[in-house]
């Protein structure tokens, strides 16, 4: 201890020294827009249906080949809000930044799920409880939860129909155009502006959109659309190679799976 | 040496203007206390000669000396004196049959010469030391009041079932480095964790649960780095009081125990005393001005550790200081203002590549501002005003700090001739603050610990009491408390209700029960009592502590007084971080639940106070703690369960300035960890150690001294099994230590 101190800590009985310089970390990620749509806004597709969403809960993470975030499980947001999402403790400079889905790992106990979840009070119960079990898209997954759950209905003429579906991230289809490069800078986020865009989820990649194929899912013509019989729900041929899915998944479900990956949220420049 | 005889009584006060008219009766219906008990007062190994020093002490309406100091007599007899009286018992004055707090004044007399003691005097049959009282006293003029006035100020509640340690008592104790909250290791209860680590279970409860207080004000930390010297200078601490169950009512918030120390009574001449050794010094001083009517008292210590270590270990730094200081006026007869202050800095680093990379450091400060009158019918009163800053920086971490303001008052007074009461209420608000770190710059894990310990907020704890003491009986004492605490933190809240009781009980001239029941509430606290560092917005309630304990106090022949207590306490919703050592994360959000758990068992003391040149404490603990079963494992012994704790020491006057003493400390081994199913069966292997102190002393222009002392703890360079690892080819033990601390000092007194 110096003089200086020593005297210091006499006068003003304060002797620990504050916190060393860390190493210079921030964040980098995406600064999630809801739209008008995501948020209730009703919107046509090109074959004459309105479609609204009633509501939209999804699970995000943004991820980095540098972050030493070990600790979370993602971001839980409705369609409704704006929210940050981002991967923590990166060296300053530039990184690739990847936003994507993501199911809650169900081998955490509960409360430990909860502690690891941002967002996650700002769903309702039923809601919460849906994500701690397996999605529609994945029966097969029992330790990874639904990404997207997805209440809308969707009308043309006297047709009213009614779509409820819990989609999983585990699928043999994978999404791109969500990674963007940001400048990390120290104990700040290095954000990129993502829209919400539900329009996607019925738009192929030329801009076309279309509810047919959904609405002809509804096998058992109750009007409500049930994750089974979008399991069986037939698709086109070129809607199936516009998504680039195999063959096991050429159907409305895996259709569906295809534009949330790559169409729900969009990238801006 | 030595020995003590008594003088003349007298009733100081003369009467005031505001006294109540004089009282009918005829005064010479007062009785004069007379002694039952008293030991021999210890003399002084700095001194030679002999000396006659008159003690002024107040007996109160219980018999107990409620505070004594030397009038008249040079040191270092006068500072033997008084604390030999304050040992004293006695029968308690009466007027017209009703017992009354009294004044009276000793003399203690002082011979060099080794010889027994004079046989007492047919005034005090029952005392075995060789004090009597005073002859009956003149009768009081008229006008008099009716009330005898004292000017003690030492009248707080005690509670019937609590030990208490002064430090002429500790001060030749081996291995306490003549300090009485070191001391404390030795009272049956206490069950180390690891030897010389001065942070013990008590009665089953974790040190996190065990509470520090000086005057009433709470203690971050009593001792630098957990393990070194006190923070607290020991001139300065008269005694140190252990309550492990049905604390007095102005005590609370912990569930396992408190550890209270005293400071002295302000020293009527200029004291001092210094203590230079191998790694730090220290000094006390304390003058009184004014004629008296005020006293400024300071005192501290200085490590330079590390200048030894950088011959040593250059890349090293530890460092610890503090500072204690005391000022008091005297505002009339009966009103004493007073202000405390005192502190303390730890700090430990190493340097990597020329950067220096701080270990530990942490600090606390202190000050008390308090107002203390004595009343008319027994009557006292107290209010204080404590501020004080924490700060805490821990390797990797940041740092944290929190203000803490706290104010409290109590008052007391008597309600009848065996009954008195006491009402008090304390507020603490601690401002927590804290080095956050950004959100973005560190792991999300990271940033919730670190949000847990140091996040901001602002934290309260209030509590009031009302105790009632009532003496039925002469020698029967129950004390009874209804406390209750409400605790606040980042929009939680908690009430914790605190119901108490407790009594003596005499069975026989010489045999006393002793009985303590009570409840014990206690916010998450972290595992290492560590400044400005706790848990935020009460993590799992309240922890709960059920206390009930049963025993008797024997006065037995030779000057020895036996204890034999046995006690149960169960605990809920309590909090151990180390209740299983292969899974303490110290650094987790918070502590987990260990579920119900329950302490029992027997304790054991046997004491005796310096006399004929020979001192002796004894303590042995039978004890068995519990944790209660939870969802993934069943009911287990705590791995921190000690069935047996004896320890033994005695101190020596060997004449001509020599002091030897030795003290044994031997305990069983923790439980094993290493079975599959947990069921801790077996034991480690047991522990024992030897502490030794020798001192010799050269006193000088009869009231100073300079000693030599050498000291040591763990002589014997004993290791402690913490594990065993066992392997086709058998079982290792992973042992610990040998923690040695020695200590050569020079130490002096004006």
């Amino acid at each position: 201890m110096s003089l200086r101190r020593a005297l210091a800590c006499v006068v003003l009985c304060a002797c620990v020294p504050a916190t060393d310089d860390a190493e210079a970390r921030g964040a980098a990620g995406f600064d999630i827009v809801p739209s008008a749509t995501s948020a209730g806004a009703s919107f046509a597709t090109d074959d004459g249906y309105q479609i609204t969403v009633d509501r939209m809960v999804m699970v995000l993470v943004a991820a980095t080949t540098d972050s030493q975030d070990y600790g979370s499980l993602g971001r839980v947001l409705l369609g409704t809000d704006r929210a940050q999402v981002f991967s923590r403790a990166i060296p300053e400079g530039p990184h690739q930044v990847t936003l994507g889905f993501t199911g809650l790992y169900l081998g955490y106990e509960a409360k430990e799920l909860i502690a690891r979840v941002d967002g996650w009070n700002s769903i309702r119960p039923d809601e919460q409880e849906r994500l701690t079990r397996a999605a529609d898209s994945d029966r097969s997954s029992n330790y990874q939860g639904p990404a997207l759950l997805l209440t809308l209905h969707a009308d043309k003429g006297d047709t009213h129909l009614r779509m409820q579906v819990a989609l999983g991230s585990v699928s043999r289809i994978s999404g791109t155009g969500r990674a963007a490069t940001v400048d990390v800078k120290r104990n700040a986020l290095a954000a990129r502006t993502a829209d919400v865009r539900p329009e996607g989820l019925f738009a192929d990649s030329n801009g076309t959109s279309s509810f047919r194929s959904f609405a002809e899912a509804d096998a058992s013509g109750d009007g409500l659309i049930v994750p089974a019989e979008l399991a069986a729900g037939k698709i086109t041929a070129r809607e199936a190679q516009d998504a680039e899915l195999p063959s096991p998944d050429r159907n409305t479900m895996g259709l569906l799976l295809a534009r949330m990956q790559t169409g729900l949220l969009v990238v801006r420049p | 040496m030595l020995l003590a005889l008594a003088s003349g009584l007298g009733w100081a006060s003369p009467a005031r203007a505001d006294d109540p008219p004089p009282a009918p009766p005829s005064v010479t219906e007062l009785t004069p206390p007379k002694l039952i008990f008293g030991g021999e007062p210890v003399y002084p190994a700095s001194a030679s000669g002999n000396a006659n020093v008159v003690v002024e002490a107040v007996v109160g309406a219980d018999g107990r000396v409620e505070s004594a100091r030397a009038v008249e007599g040079a040191p270092p007899f006068d500072v033997a004196a008084a604390d030999a009286v304050r040992g004293y018992r006695f029968e308690p004055a009466q007027r017209q049959g009703k017992p009354v707090r009294a004044r009276v004044r000793l003399i203690v007399a002082f011979t060099e010469k080794t010889v027994p003691a004079p046989a007492p005097t047919p005034t005090a049959p029952e005392g075995p030391a060789p004090v009597v009282p005073a002859p009956t006293p003149s009768p009081a003029a008229p006008g008099t009041p009716e009330e005898v006035h004292v000017t003690g100020r030492r009248y707080e509640t005690r509670s019937p079932t609590e030990h208490r340690m002064t430090r002429a008592e500790v001060r030749l104790m081996a291995g306490a480095f003549g300090d009485p909250f070191r001391a404390i290791e030795i009272l049956p209860g206490v069950v180390p964790t690891i030897s010389g680590l001065p942070y013990y279970y008590v009665r089953g409860a974790p040190p996190a649960a065990v509470g520090y207080f000086v005057d009433e004000v709470r203690v971050p930390y009593l001792f630098h780095f957990g393990l070194g010297p006190g923070v607290i200078h020991p001139a300065l601490v008269n005694e140190v009081a252990l309550h492990p169950a049905a604390f007095p009512g102005r005590f609370g918030r912990y569930a396992g125990g408190i550890v209270a120390g005293e400071t002295k009574e302000p020293s009527a001449k200029l004291t001092g005393e210094g203590l230079i050794r191998l790694y730090d010094a220290g000094a006390f001083v304390e003058a009184p001005l004014a004629g008296g009517k005020a006293h400024v008292a300071v005192g501290g210590r200085y490590s330079y550790t590390g200048l030894l270590l950088t011959l040593l270990l250059p890349e090293t730094t530890i460092q610890y200081q503090d500072y204690n200081a005391r000022a008091s006026v005297e505002l009339g007869d009966r009103t004493r203002l007073s202000l405390f202050a005192f502190g303390a800095f730890d700090y430990a680093s190493d340097k990597k590549d020329g950067k220096e990379n701080v270990l530990f450091a942490s600090e606390f400060h202190r000050v008390d501002l308090r107002l203390d009158h004595d009343g008319d019918n027994r009557s006292h009163s107290r209010v204080a005003l404590t501020v004080g800053l924490d700060r805490t920086r821990i390797q990797a971490d940041r740092f944290a700090r929190d203000w803490v303001v706290g104010i409290r008052g109590r008052h007391r007074m008597a309600l009848g001739k065996s009954v008195e009461a006491e009402v008090g209420a304390d507020l603490t608000v601690d401002l927590y603050g804290g080095d956050l770190p950004s959100i973005y710059a560190v792991s999300r894990d990271e940033y919730e610990q670190l949000a847990n310990l140091y996040s901001p907020r602002t934290e309260t704890a209030s509590g009031a009491w009302l105790t009632a003491l009532m003496k039925p009986l002469p020698g029967m004492e129950i004390t009874a408390t209804a406390r209750a605490d409400v605790f606040t933190s980042m929009g939680k809240v908690a009430v914790g209700p605190s119901p108490r009781l407790s009594a003596r009980v005499p069975l026989r001239d010489k045999v006393t029960a002793l009985f303590a029941l009570g409840v014990a509430p206690q916010p998450p606290a972290f595992a290492i009592p560590l400044p400005a560092v706790g848990y935020g917005g009460l993590p799992g309630g309240l922890s709960y502590a059920y206390q009930k304990s049963a025993g008797v106090e024997v006065l037995l022949p030779l000057g020895f007084r036996g204890t034999a207590v046995g006690f149960h306490h169960s605990y809920f919703n309590l909090r151990d971080v180390f209740a299983d050592r292969s899974d303490a994360d110290i650094e987790a959000p918070q502590a987990k639940n260990n579920g119900p758990g329950q302490a029992y068992g027997l304790e054991l003391l046997l004491t005796r106070k310096m006399a004929n040149r020979v001192s002796a404490t004894v303590s042995y603990t039978l004890s068995r703690s519990q944790l209660g079963s939870t969802t993934t494992r069943p009911a287990v012994i705590n791995l921190f369960d000690r069935t047996h704790v004896f320890q033994a020491a005695g101190a020596v006057d060997m004449s001509h300035g020599w002091f030897g003493s030795i003290r044994t400390v031997i305990y069983t081994g923790w439980p094993k960890q290493d079975d599959l199913l947990a069921l801790r069966e077996g034991r480690l292997p047991l522990f024992f150690r030897f502490d030794a102190r020798l001192e010799k002393r050269w006193t000088w222009r009869k009231s100073g001294y300079i000693s030599l002392i050498f000291e040591g703890l763990n002589v014997t360079a004993s290791k402690e099994v913490l594990s065993q690892k066992c392997s086709t080819d058998g079982c290792k033990n992973d042992e610990f230590g040998p923690l040695i601390v020695p200590s050569i000092g020079v130490e002096g007194a004006l």
